[in-house]
């Protein structure tokens, strides 16, 4: 018979274990019919070799000498934000899991155990990446920017707070969603928050390195404000330790990372540790509360839909159907926001740096890149229409009288038109009217415009095309789907060139109205060929 | 073995469990039914330790829920009616894990899974090499109800333990669990499926809307109620005895509205 103390260990060794394999597993391994458990160790080496290199990318990006306080920020930086998204991750799947009441809170064990063991699990998971991150630009730190062997353990130390200050924002965070908005609606703020990260990771990757090569950047350093950002407070920790020359900023830059690492690490882990057994139990429960509805009983998605405006536009029942389904998935289901709106906001951002450019008068590079940049969000978006974790759900397509899927997917099409497209459409738009010197310029929207709306047609042709049919999208489809990506990118800069040639010769008034025409064709070739599949079966 | 005294639990306004009070012995068979929301799952959830009664007092297996909770949960064998499992992980160590929490050590834990395995109809290499979510229906009920039983506990509670289990497999559960009753373990068996309740339970106890409603032998309630089946009592005590006359009238409609094919 075991004794209490075997017990505990017993107990603490097994809960370490088991949120460690989640940790690493997440929710894709459960949809990946070839994962094994015994080639789980591979799979781990392999994913930190790709995280050292996305830090060996990052320093790529960087470029050029910076001096050190510059330097250890920057990585600081880029560590909080690829630890923020860590942590995002690590809370929503281990931390406030919706289903583990029912497997946990009936065995032995206190919820101040699990609550210990998963942060251990996170804190230590988090620091081996963040040191993978971390590894070249340690190197590079030691023998080049900070140019000494103080920078290894200060790095190394203020790497360590940094994960720990991130974790326990986060899961303050979350408590701060769970209490203000109640668990109706935590996940949709947690959602939100996780989308928010990534964004932010995808605009900084994109715009912090230009930042940094822009001239004058040095003297960020001096106003006061820079001090107070908490990537600065962890890089005046290392820069502390590598100058060995205190200044005030130094000091009050160090004295706020401890400061505000150890106050949010004891609200996140000690002082809310006893709500959190309460918070798990809520998470598991159905949500009870009525929702919001409008006249007649309708939610706003119905009320669009139905709406003067839209109704004329979804005659069709079966497009309705797929319009409304679409609409609900793009606004509700977690997953399928996730990987939506990330992916293609890190395409629309992208043509940021040519809008930058374009500031000093020449607009050129973005009119030839915009059509590749739609082109691939149209594409994207169909692509994303297929996957969504409520996917059990389609198969009531399959069994009502459709004979083909095409419908249901312009249906869906035009809600992802709505949602994403136009928006960003809009945005482009305002922007380019802020910077061109005449408004006509915006006439050069268009190619961009009916070329997304083409590229768009692209998965639909594909066999077995069901709007939100299949699981989340393996390894191997994720990369055959960057593959195949490639192809409206190139499609789209010749497009862009072949369109400013005629701009700029002045013969665009002529050449519009034959792009309308190759367009209109080409889209009915490509609905003809949607129209021609069948509905799949399983 | 399990006694509840005017347990309540109530969630803002509504009260899910109303005073319930209950004394079931060793070595019985609870059939604990009642209509959906009747407080079924809560009071299995308050029994098990995952849900604070309100008020009220649960002693099971001697040990008071309120002051000593750790014990109770050590004493108690759940299958939720969700049948939530971590997904990502293989059968085994889903099993393993579960043997941890109740400090049983990895070798006499999987001398005993290799026994429930053989069981159940499982093999090794299945709960090895893949995935629970790679699982049918029916296997991951094997998984759960496993992972109620591995600690060989006192009590029992099942909450629709036979969903997704084949024909085969749920006689040799419902087998099981009545020999586990005669060896004194006490089990409280909730469910939808009146017949299999009338057939496996020595005792049935009918709550509504958090109140019980009926308590006693399956034969004696028929007995008592004119030799009517246990859905009959049933439907007549959750204020459902108009459900026939309404759902053929409600047939009707389908003959008036014609063939839309």
């Amino acid at each position: 018979m075991a004794t209490d103390a075997e017990r505990t260990a017993i107990q603490r060794a097994g809960l370490v274990e088991l949120f460690d394999k989640l940790f690493h597993r997440g929710r894709l391994a459960q949809r990946d019919a070839k994962f094994k458990p015994s080639l789980e160790r591979r799979r781990r080496f392999w994913s930190r070799v790709a995280v050292c290199f996305f830090g060996l990318v990052m320093l790529g990006v960087a470029g050029g000498d910076m001096p050190p306080l510059v330097f250890a920020t920057f990585l600081h930086a880029y560590t909080l934000l690829i630890l923020g998204l860590g942590a995002v991750h690590a809370c929503g799947n281990l931390l406030f899991s919706e289903h583990e009441s029912d497997i946990l809170l009936h065995r032995p064990v206190t919820s101040r155990v699990i609550l210990q063991t998963k942060v251990q699990v996170i804190l230590r998971n988090l620091y081996s990446n963040a040191v993978a991150f971390n590894f070249v630009a340690i190197l590079l730190g030691v023998f080049r920017a900070a140019g000494s062997w103080r920078f290894l353990p200060a790095h190394l130390f203020s790497v360590g707070l940094n994960v720990l200050f991130s974790t326990a924002v986060v899961v303050l965070a979350y408590h701060a969603c769970l209490r203000v908005f109640g668990r109706e609606r935590v996940n949709t703020y947690t959602t939100a928050m996780q989308v928010l990260v990534a964004l932010f990771l995808i605009l900084g990757a994109q715009l912090v390195p230009r930042m940094l090569q822009h001239e004058g950047l040095g003297e960020w350093t001096n106003h006061p404000w820079f001090t107070y950002l908490p990537p600065a407070w962890f890089g005046s920790l290392d820069t502390l330790f590598i100058t060995l020359q205190p200044t005030r900023e130094l000091w009050i830059g160090a004295g706020l990372a401890v400061g505000a690492t150890l106050l949010a690490a004891w609200l996140a882990f000690v002082r809310l540790a006893d709500g959190y057994e309460e918070v798990v139990l809520a998470l598991g429960e159905q949500p009870t509360e009525r929702v919001k509805v409008g006249p007649g009983g309708r939610r706003w998605i119905e009320r669009l839909a139905g709406s003067g405006l839209l109704r004329p536009w979804l005659r069709d029942p079966v497009q309705r159907v797929g319009f409304l389904v679409t609409l609900a998935q793009f606004t509700r289901v977690r997953g399928v926001k996730v990987r939506l709106y990330p992916r293609i906001m890190q395409f629309a951002v992208y043509p940021l740096m040519f809008l930058i450019t374009g500031i000093s008068g020449d607009l050129t590079p973005l009119f030839i890149f915009l059509p590749g940049i739609f082109g691939l969000i149209g594409y994207t978006v169909s692509e994303a229409m297929l996957y969504s974790e409520e996917f059990a759900g389609a198969d009531l397509f399959r069994f009502t009288p459709l004979r083909s899927p095409g419908q249901l997917f312009y249906g869906a099409y035009k809600a992802a038109f709505l949602l994403t497209i136009l928006p960003i459409l809009l945005f482009w738009g305002a922007a380019i009217a802020c910077v061109a010197d005449q408004l006509a310029q915006l006439w050069q929207l268009v190619p961009a415009l009916l070329f997304g709306l083409l590229c768009g047609l692209i998965p639909p042709m594909t066999k077995g095309y069901l709007i939100f049919s299949q699981t989340e999208p393996t390894g191997a489809a994720i990369g055959k789907g960057c593959l195949i990506q490639i192809l409206p990118m190139l499609a789209g800069l010749a497009l862009g060139g072949v369109s400013y040639l005629f701009w700029h010769l002045g013969w665009y008034a002529y050449y519009l109205p034959v792009l309308l025409a190759v367009f209109v064709f080409t889209r009915y070739l490509f609905r003809k060929a949607i129209e021609e599949q069948e509905l799949a079966v399983e | 073995m399990i006694t509840l005294r005017e347990l309540t639990k109530v969630f803002g306004q509504q009260v899910a469990v109303g005073g319930l009070s209950l004394e079931i012995p060793a070595g019985q068979i609870v059939g604990f039914l009642g209509p959906n929301g009747a407080g079924k799952s809560t009071t299995l959830k308050m029994i098990t330790g995952m849900l604070k009664p309100t008020s009220g007092t649960a002693i099971i297996a001697g040990h008071d829920l309120a002051t000593d909770p750790m014990a109770v949960k050590r004493s108690v064998g759940f299958v939720p009616e969700s049948g939530a499992l971590y997904e990502s992980l293989s059968g085994l160590e889903y099993l393993r894990m579960v043997a941890s929490l109740y400090g049983i050590a990895a070798e006499q834990a999987d001398a005993r899974i290799a026994e429930f395995i053989q069981f159940f109809d499982l093999t090794w290499d299945l709960l090895t090499e893949k995935l629970l979510a790679a699982y049918s229906k029916g296997m991951r009920r094997k998984i759960v109800i496993i992972s109620a039983l591995l600690h060989n506990p006192p009590v029992l509670l099942f909450d629709e333990p036979l969903d997704g289990l084949d024909v085969n497999a749920a006689m040799g559960f419902k087998t099981l669990i009545q020999t586990l009753a005669k060896q004194g373990r006490t089990i409280v068996y909730s469910s939808h499926i009146l017949d299999v309740v009338e057939k496996v339970c020595d005792r049935v106890v009918i709550i509504n809307q958090g109140k019980l409603v009926l308590d006693g032998a399956p034969a004696a309630v028929s007995a008592a109620n004119g030799g009517r089946s246990l859905e009959e009592i049933f439907t007549t005590l959750t204020g459902g005895d108009q459900l026939r006359e309404k759902a053929e009238n409600f047939a009707r409609t389908f003959t008036d509205h014609g063939d839309r094919r």
